[in-house]
């Protein structure tokens, strides 16, 4: 049987501070001995108490409102309680029925046309300590305990792995661009958790269950697990069963699942107001504030590209693709009225440019503001493109200010119609058989030849028009 | 030193029971004795009593001299230096103080060494106070009578069958025979005010935010308060001075600025109307302790003041609304000890056997309840009918006392519904010693201050009167206690 | 109206805030349960459904900034656990099949 596959998915994002939600340590912990990074706030100390980070609440209203939440201006955190090594306080400050953002909604684009995922809710927790577990022991460092996280939820919108992995790329483009998180999936700054049910095709209702499937650490292992669930799920209601709603997690990279042991029936979190921490009341000022702040975010850039610059849609997917190479560029056009300087100066900052940085040659004393002076050159037919190739790998490499180079009459590129009919002459006279063959039709693609010859003579410094001309004329074309 | 100044010191020493922060204060600036002298003294003191009073759970008497020592020196060469700098005093054993054991009166704490230093503990250290030891307590404030302790029962040095109060019993007592000038206890349903009602000294509860709760081990976070017990009025005022105070580790401490209460202490109180809640003055009180309680009030007739009648309709439910939410707090800041990071660790197969088997075997009776009670009140299909319910009387209790204050300046009560009890005379039934908190316990919820003044004695046994203001207003209390103190 | 607890509640609730009883603990505080929770019932002769519950601090907004300070060195972390850490690590025994 066909089934529609229903898929929420839930993301935990680390978001971009030096200090932790709720204390002054350092967030930056990754690669430090273990618990060297705590305090008695995020160590769970008997008498300590938390105060909210300023910097981590505006993140995380602005996350909300890139994804076009609406924001709950009296907000609050509360005490979610249960017991895990990892947990020091034996609860963990979260968000229970006021969570900052709210309702808001992103619009994917897929290969045949576009879908709107709703988010359900946007909130401010503070992360875990980390286990290790060795054999019988398992060993905890709180380095991570308190870290600001920012848990997004969204509808069961998604109904198949390639609308996750869009959603998920471009959640994570975003957190990137907007500075809310560097979302390094290899330090564990991005997580994934996912619900997900099978539905006969064309049913409306949602399935009467639904598999969680936590700790999902990468966008690939998300596809996977996806895959890997859709088949096992199908077994089960092929044969006429319904899957367990529980919990599963990951066995391997491959995305196999297994069920973890339950707890207890339900958890119960007894959620309550957190009676430490007063309320938090956002002004309509701020939130116009944040909303301000928030950079231009990679889809509305490209569709700028596309409609002001007329690049089609793969030139602007790779300069935007990163936000440090869309800065750079950015920084390259700027003041540049010329359209056809910016989109010629767009093609070899894919073509040449990033060619030679994906070869891995070192580029630290290449500065990309003078590509547009390169190929203005090209432009202005002052020397060939293939001149321009040599003078950007020269300057790439060696670094330095390539105007000096450009400006040499080394490269410039022979107009003297002269010099080029004398060229054409010696050539010419130095090729009779190739003449021949080109005169009599026996071989027509001989002039290139002898264009060739010409061009190399004058050692690539003339305009291959001007010199085919040139050719054609001698030749009594 | 002459005839006369070594006759002076002689009794002053051999009166630590009675000396006071002012006294001492000045003493010690005249240089008349020394900071290290008035800490020998009191470590002697301690020595020889406490064994029969068991107010100390630990003696800090390395630390103490080493202050003591710095506070001479720096007299010595001519630095001005607070009133409090010299003075020996103790704290409540929730109070964080690196480096020393900090128990909570819990025996899973019993070895628990400070990382840290509790705000009102660097306060009073950077004024030059010594700190002389950790005093004993109802593990993590639960109790009325320092009998729940891990480190055994605190005993009333005026009668040492009788119980001090609780929970800061510890703190009470210590002052009571003279180890240490003052200390600061830790209120959150009369824990400072019984046990300074039951000791025959003066005990303050702030406003809720009025002192940072930065290393305060928490009972009910929405009710904990520090406060300072001590001899006198002035003394208290003079504390309250020095550890109030926004904190930025305490996100619930308030900005308001700190008034000069030392110096609001004599004002006049001609024409201020006094509320006397009809609520607490019912059949239920005892009648030696009305009788204190309205000689009190003829006092304060003497010096000018309108009596008023007023009620406080809610009282009757103060009690179960405090108990409900504060053991719900309770429970959830208990949490944390899992044995884990500090105190003590059971044995057990895996790490939830050693969690059950830690605090199945540590915590006593009376935190089992409590943890087992407020876990119920905030669980799923419960939380509406306990918790939440409880919340709600709490706003009503509220209202009570901003009625009461549009027609008075200032509420008087009975500290505590009966005279001291005998050790072990309310330990079969933990509702009873619960219900010893009646008159105390309408207090924290709403978050206004209230002070115990010694009003007298019954039967040998001191009795307390309790003061009440709005929000803020300490400094109206400390004038009430201090003019009354001194008429 | 009294109310009634199963010792099935009291186990349940011991269960969930990780406290080990004994059936006779269990006996004891499920009876202890049963007075207390009458005691409490009076809250319940008030009607509370139009009161709105206010905070207990006038407070809101209370912050602090993101700069790094005050962290504790490791030896301090781990002072209490000093004789059983392991390279820094505070360890714990694990749950068999305990899956993170």
């Amino acid at each position: 049987m066909n089934y529609e596959i229903v898929i929420g998915l839930e993301v935990h994002v680390q978001s971009k501070t030096k200090s932790k939600i709720f204390c002054h340590c350092s967030s930056e912990y990754f690669g430090a001995d273990a618990n060297s990074h705590t305090c008695p706030v995020c160590l769970g100390l008997p008498g300590a108490l938390p105060v909210p980070n300023k910097y981590a609440i505006d993140l995380c209203v602005k996350l909300a409102l890139a994804l076009n939440c609406s924001i709950n201006k009296r907000t609050k955190f509360d005490r979610k309680s249960y017991f895990y090594p990892d947990l020091s306080k034996g609860y963990q400050i979260s968000q229970y029925d006021l969570p900052i953002g709210f309702e808001g909604q992103i619009k994917l684009t897929l290969k045949d046309g576009e879908k709107t995922i709703h988010i359900k809710r946007i909130h401010q927790e503070e992360d875990t300590g980390k286990s290790i577990h060795n054999g019988m022991t398992t060993l905890l460092d709180y380095n991570k305990s308190g870290v600001a996280l920012i848990e997004i939820v969204t509808e069961p919108d998604f109904n198949s792995a390639e609308e996750v992995k869009i959603f998920a790329d471009n959640l994570r483009q975003t957190v990137r661009y907007l500075d809310i998180s560097d979302a390094d999936m290899e330090k564990g700054q991005m997580r994934f958790e996912l619900n997900m049910s099978l539905r006969p095709v064309g049913q409306q209702e949602l399935p009467r269950y639904k598999v969680e499937i936590k700790n999902i650490g990468s966008i690939s292992v998300l596809e996977k697990v996806i895959e890997t669930e859709v088949i096992r799920q199908s077994e089960i209601l092929d044969a006429g069963q319904v899957p367990d709603q529980e919990t599963r997690g990951l066995v391997n990279m491959n995305g196999k699942t297994r069920s973890q042991r339950k707890k207890e029936s339900e958890s119960d979190y007894r959620y309550f107001p957190e009676p430490d921490i007063p309320v938090l009341e956002f002004s309509d000022r701020y939130i116009t504030e944040m909303r301000e702040s928030l950079s231009e975010l990679p889809d509305a850039r490209r569709v700028r590209y596309m409609n002001d610059y007329g690049f089609d849609l793969y030139m602007s997917s790779v300069i935007t693709a990163d936000k440090d190479v869309a800065t750079q560029f950015e920084n390259m056009i700027f003041g540049i009225e010329d359209k056809n300087l910016i989109k010629e100066s767009a093609k070899w900052f894919i073509g040449e440019n990033l060619a030679m940085r994906a070869k891995g040659i070192p580029h630290e004393n290449f500065s990309t503001l003078w590509l547009p002076l390169i190929v203005k050159g090209i432009i202005e037919k002052r020397y060939t493109k293939e001149t321009a190739v040599e003078i950007f790998r020269e300057a790439f490499i060696k670094g330095g200010d390539p105007s000096v180079t450009i400006q040499s009459t080394q490269f410039a590129i022979v107009n003297d119609s002269n010099v080029i009919d004398v060229a054409v002459a010696k050539i010419i006279s130095a090729n009779e058989k190739a003449v021949t063959d080109f005169q009599s039709g026996k071989n027509p693609n001989a002039i290139m030849f002898i264009i060739g010859q010409v061009m190399k003579e004058l050692k690539g410094k003339a305009d291959i028009s001007v010199i085919r001309a040139s050719v054609e004329k001698l030749l009594g074309v | 030193m002459d005839i006369s100044q070594l006759h002076q010191y002689l009794m002053i020493m051999s009166n630590l029971k009675d000396l006071t922060i002012s006294q001492a204060s000045k003493l010690l600036e005249k240089k008349e004795i020394s900071a290290v002298e008035l800490t020998n003294e009191t470590l002697s003191l301690i020595d020889s009593e406490d064994k029969d009073i068991n107010a100390f759970i630990t003696i800090t008497k390395e630390k103490a001299l080493e202050q003591a020592k710095e506070i001479d020196s720096k007299r010595n060469l001519g630095e001005k230096l607070s009133k409090l700098a010299g003075i020996p005093y103790s704290l409540k054993d929730v109070y964080q103080v690196k480096g020393i054991k900090t128990t909570a009166g819990s025996k899973i704490l019993e070895n628990y060494q400070s990382q840290y230093d509790a705000t009102v503990y660097a306060k009073l250290s950077k004024s030059g106070a010594v700190l002389i030891g950790k005093t004993n307590c109802d593990p993590f404030g639960f109790g009325s009578s320092t009998e729940n302790s891990a480190f055994g029962a605190t005993h009333n040095p005026i009668n040492k069958d009788y119980v001090p109060g609780g929970s800061s019993g510890g703190s009470g007592a210590a002052i009571a025979y003279g180890a240490g000038l003052f200390s600061i206890g830790e209120d959150t349903g009369g824990s400072i005010r019984c046990p300074a009602s039951f000791c025959g000294i003066f005990g303050l509860k702030p406003t809720y935010g009025r002192v940072s709760r930065y290393g305060s081990i928490a009972y009910a976070s929405s009710y904990d308060c520090v406060g300072p017990m001590a001899k006198t009025a002035e003394d208290t005022a003079l504390l309250l001075e020095v550890i109030a105070g926004q904190d930025e580790h305490d996100a619930t401490s308030s900005p308001n600025n700190v008034p000069r209460y030392t110096e609001t202490l004599t004002q006049s109180l001609e024409g201020k109307v006094i509320g006397l809640p009809k609520e607490y003055f019912t059949d239920a009180l005892d009648p030696e302790v009305r009788q204190i309680i309205m000689l009190a009030v003829d006092k304060y007739k003497s010096l000018g003041c309108i009596i008023k009648d007023i009620s406080l309709p809610y009282t009757k439910y103060s009690v179960a609304a405090y108990y409900v939410v504060g053991i719900s707090e309770a429970s959830s800041n208990l949490a944390r000890y899992d044995g884990v990071r500090y105190g003590f660790r059971a044995e057990g197969n895996d790490w939830k056997e050693i969690y059950m088997n830690t605090r199945g075997q540590a915590f006593t009776d009376e935190e089992k309840r409590r943890v087992l009670v407020g876990t119920y009140a905030l669980s799923s299909g419960y939380a509406d009918q306990y918790y939440k319910k409880a919340q709600k009387v709490r706003q009503l209790l509220r209202q009570d006392f901003q009625r009461a204050f549009t027609e008075v300046d200032i509420i008087l009560t009975p500290t505590m519904p009966v005279l001291p009890f005998k050790i072990g005379e309310k330990t079969d039934d933990p509702l009873k010693l619960w219900l010893v908190d009646a008159f105390t316990t309408a207090i924290n919820p709403v978050g206004v201050p209230a002070m115990s003044v010694p009003a007298g004695n019954s039967k040998g046994l001191p009795v307390g009167m309790q003061l009440i203001t709005p929000h803020f207003e300490e400094g109206k209390l400390l004038n009430f206690a201090h003019q009354f103190e001194t008429a | 109206m009294t109310k009634k607890v199963t010792n099935e509640e009291v186990a349940k609730i011991a269960n969930l805030a990780m406290i080990a009883l004994t059936p006779e603990e269990i006996e004891k505080y499920r009876k202890q349960f049963e007075a207390i929770l009458e005691y409490v019932d009076i809250l319940n002769e008030i009607d509370t459904n139009s009161i709105e519950v206010e905070n207990h601090t006038e407070l809101k907004n209370i912050f602090k900034e993101d700069i790094v300070k005050d962290e504790l060195s490791q030896k301090d972390a781990l002072i209490n656990r000093e004789k059983i850490a392991i390279n820094g690590y505070f360890p714990i025994t694990s749950v068999f099949n305990d899956n993170e």
